[in-house]
């Protein structure tokens, strides 16, 4: 049984931090919702936001085309891309998890990166690694210095069938890429290895008793067996490609890098900013596209664990 | 169907620790062999190198007539049954069972059938859809049977397969897998720390200490003619009592001076058994004394009694009564008996008796007739069914 005291104090330690969640997360989180469907230019009084309907999101999908349709290819280019990293750190936990020599230093070292902020992150691939002038890799690199970071032209373009905009991958978002894939495979790789040790063994000798080989072993069991590390990594992953914001603005390249996080923020900060109304309609399609994926991943997993 | 044979194996680990000394010993075709010994004595091991889960550093390996020594696992075609089952908790019982039918290209409709057959066998059809997870634990333990089964291999390899499981079923199981095992005729080492399981199941047992052989035998041979101590203290529950006693001339034959002023007659039975005790007159030697092999002192002649002794506890089992008396006699302290009361508490104990000049003999009555605690009794001794060992190397003076 509960008693008075409890029940004031399990109220206590419940409520607080729910009533800090919702007015710190949820409420400006549906106020974002709400003034996508509104103008306002964050300087007026609030008295003068006005309600527009779905106007900004007609203008962002039509007007705004050449700016949603390039930010929204990147953000699933890095979904995609990421998912390849995953893969990668996947692959370095397992050959860590068979106790390679000198595990400890390895994995510190491809941990290292998970410890820095992205916006470190970012700084240091700017300055140390692409720099034209003193970047490590145009160092070593025998031609002409090439500008990693400011050259948009692009490695591919495709042209959509709607909002006639078109996308691609530029050369430096693809060195943005390989700033985040050093970050995120080690992320990755130390949650694996703590699946991956907690792993019975016996499983793995089952397997190659039963007759399986080594990527037998890991397709058929090991990896089903690290399922809920699987759905926590899985979501991990994409939402990092979604939410894709401080590494970039902390390149800080006026063009080619464009996401949804940056296009909300270029629409309130800064030169031709104040647009609220706009800046919220992009915040929204990135937030749908999140909740959405979150919503549909996890209770596709459930449903299959009730079975 | 295949025989296994040790020849010469050993296991040396990098760090230079050896695990196993030169094992030598045959499972026969068809045979039931089990492999016991106490915690540390290297009998898993020994079964995880037939099954080629651990390298063997020298010596070699066969199953049937192939040496086996640098196959993987999957080339040895041996099914193994692992302590914690082991079954892949996100297949169902079904895929549990044909998993290793799958990965060797078997027809669906093959795999079928013989998962069916061998749930039918051990009374899983009705589960077969299930997860593992949605099992108990005595139904898991099938499955992991059943895993075996369906392979059909060359040899089964259990490793202390029902040491998870409640005592009840364990008993059940017990009989069911010797039960199985006679009626697939495969080949089977089983490996357990138990010796109630070692004694019941097997055709024949070998006991292991410390990575060493001790000796391979029938359960009752076994029992019987221990090889040397550390055999004697190990097989049998409870445990044969052992002390150190002075072998003395005794009218025509020879008697043993188990303590201070207690000198028993030793029957010539047990002297043809052990004939080098007579050669041990005037030394101090081992003597065991298995719990039921004593009888009411009007049974036996006057010299083959030990009087006075008081009762110290009884512990009553309905169909026999454990009298646990206090006797003056010296226990033996040496590794062997380290090894075979495997529990270093126990251990302690026996050391500290040691030192205090006595020890509890552990004495089985008939209900009807088993004193109470308090009482002195007089026990006598079938000392026709003495065991005689040397005190020093332990082994039996055969």
């Amino acid at each position: 049984m509960i008693g008075a005291t409890d029940r004031r104090w399990l109220i206590a330690m419940v409520g607080v931090p729910t009533f800090l969640h919702v007015l710190l997360v949820w409420i400006p989180a549906l106020a974002t919702v709400g003034l996508s469907f509104a103008e306002w230019n964050n300087l007026d009084p609030l008295r003068d936001i006005a309600a527009v309907g779905t106007e900004n999101y007609t203008v962002i999908f039509t007007v705004f085309g050449t700016r949603l349709f390039p930010a929204l290819f990147n953000n699933l280019a890095l979904v995609l891309f990421l998912f390849l990293c995953t893969a990668a750190g996947m692959l370095l936990a397992y050959l860590l998890d068979k106790s390679v020599r000198g595990t400890a230093l390895y994995q510190s070292i491809y941990y290292f990166p998970v410890v820095l902020s992205l916006a470190v992150v970012g700084f240091i691939w700017k300055s140390v690694m692409f720099s034209r002038e003193s970047g490590l890799l145009n160092i070593l690199w025998p031609g002409d210095p090439i500008d990693f970071v400011g050259d948009q032209t692009r490695l591919f373009e495709l042209v959509l069938p709607f909002g006639d905009v078109p996308v691609g991958i530029s050369r430096n978002f693809a060195a943005l890429l390989v700033a985040m894939a050093w970050r995120h495979i080690g992320y990755v790789m130390v949650l694996y290895l703590a699946g991956l040790k907690a792993v019975d063994p016996s499983l793995k000798e089952a397997a190659a008793v039963d007759g399986c080989n080594e990527w037998q072993s890991f397709r058929s069991v090991v990896f089903p067996t690290l399922k809920p590390i699987n759905v926590v990594v899985a979501v991990i992953t994409v939402i990092e490609a979604l939410r894709a914001y401080d590494i970039i603005a902390a390149l800080n390249v006026p063009r080619g890098t464009e996401v949804m996080g940056t296009l909300v923020t270029s629409a309130l900060i800064g030169e031709g900013a104040g647009r609220v109304g706009i800046g919220s309609a992009y915040g929204t399609v990135l937030f749908v596209l999140c909740i959405g994926f979150i919503i549909w991943y996890v209770y596709n997993n459930f449903r299959e664990d009730e079975r | 169907m295949a025989e296994i044979v040790f020849d010469g194996v050993n296991k040396i680990y990098p760090d230079g620790t050896q695990a196993i000394f030169d094992l030598s010993f045959e499972v026969a075709d068809k045979e039931f062999v089990i492999l016991v010994g106490p915690s540390g004595c290297g009998k898993s091991t020994a079964l995880r190198m037939v099954a080629g889960l651990e390298e063997i550093s020298s010596g070699r390996l066969l199953i049937g007539d192939r040496v086996v020594n640098d196959l993987s696992p999957k080339e040895r075609d041996i099914a193994m049954v692992f302590q914690s089952y082991a079954l892949y908790p996100h297949m169902s019982v079904a895929d549990n069972m044909g998993f290793a039918l799958k990965l060797a290209k078997v027809s669906k409709e093959e795999i079928d059938r013989r998962v069916r057959d061998a749930a039918e066998m051990l009374g899983l059809t009705e589960y077969l859809h299930r997860k593992p997870k949605a099992l108990s634990g005595g139904q898991r333990q099938r499955v992991a049977m059943g895993r075996a089964i369906v392979r059909s291999p060359q040899a089964y390899l259990m490793d202390e397969p029902l040491s998870n499981l409640d005592a009840k079923l364990r008993v059940a199981m017990r009989g069911e897998i010797a039960a199985l095992q006679d009626r697939l005729e495969v080949t089977t080492l089983y490996v357990t720390h138990d010796q109630v399981e070692a004694m019941t199941m097997g055709d024949r047992v070998a006991v292991m200490k410390l990575g060493v052989l001790q000796q391979v035998a029938s359960p009752t041979d076994l029992y019987e003619r221990p090889h040397n101590l550390f055999v004697a203290g190990f097989i049998g529950s409870p445990a044969m009592n052992l002390a150190e006693a002075e072998v003395v001339r005794h009218g025509d034959g020879i008697g043993i001076t188990i303590q201070d002023g207690m000198t028993l007659a030793v029957d010539p039975a047990a002297t043809d058994r052990y004939p080098k005790v007579r050669d041990r007159v005037g030394q101090r030697v081992a003597v065991g004394i298995r719990p039921e092999h004593f009888a009411a002192p009007s049974e036996v002649a006057d010299d083959r009694v030990m009087r006075g002794l008081p009762v110290a506890l009884v512990e009553a089992l309905g169909s026999e009564s454990l009298v646990h008396v206090d006797t003056r006699t010296r226990p033996i302290v040496s590794e062997d008996m380290r090894a075979a009361i495997d529990d270093e508490d126990a251990f302690e104990e026996l050391k500290r008796q040691a030192a205090a000049g006595g020890q509890p003999f552990v004495v089985r009555y008939e209900p009807s007739r088993a004193p109470r605690h308090g009482e002195t009794v007089d026990v006598g001794v079938r000392t026709e069914r003495i065991h005689f060992f040397d005190a020093q190397s332990g082994l039996a003076l055969r």
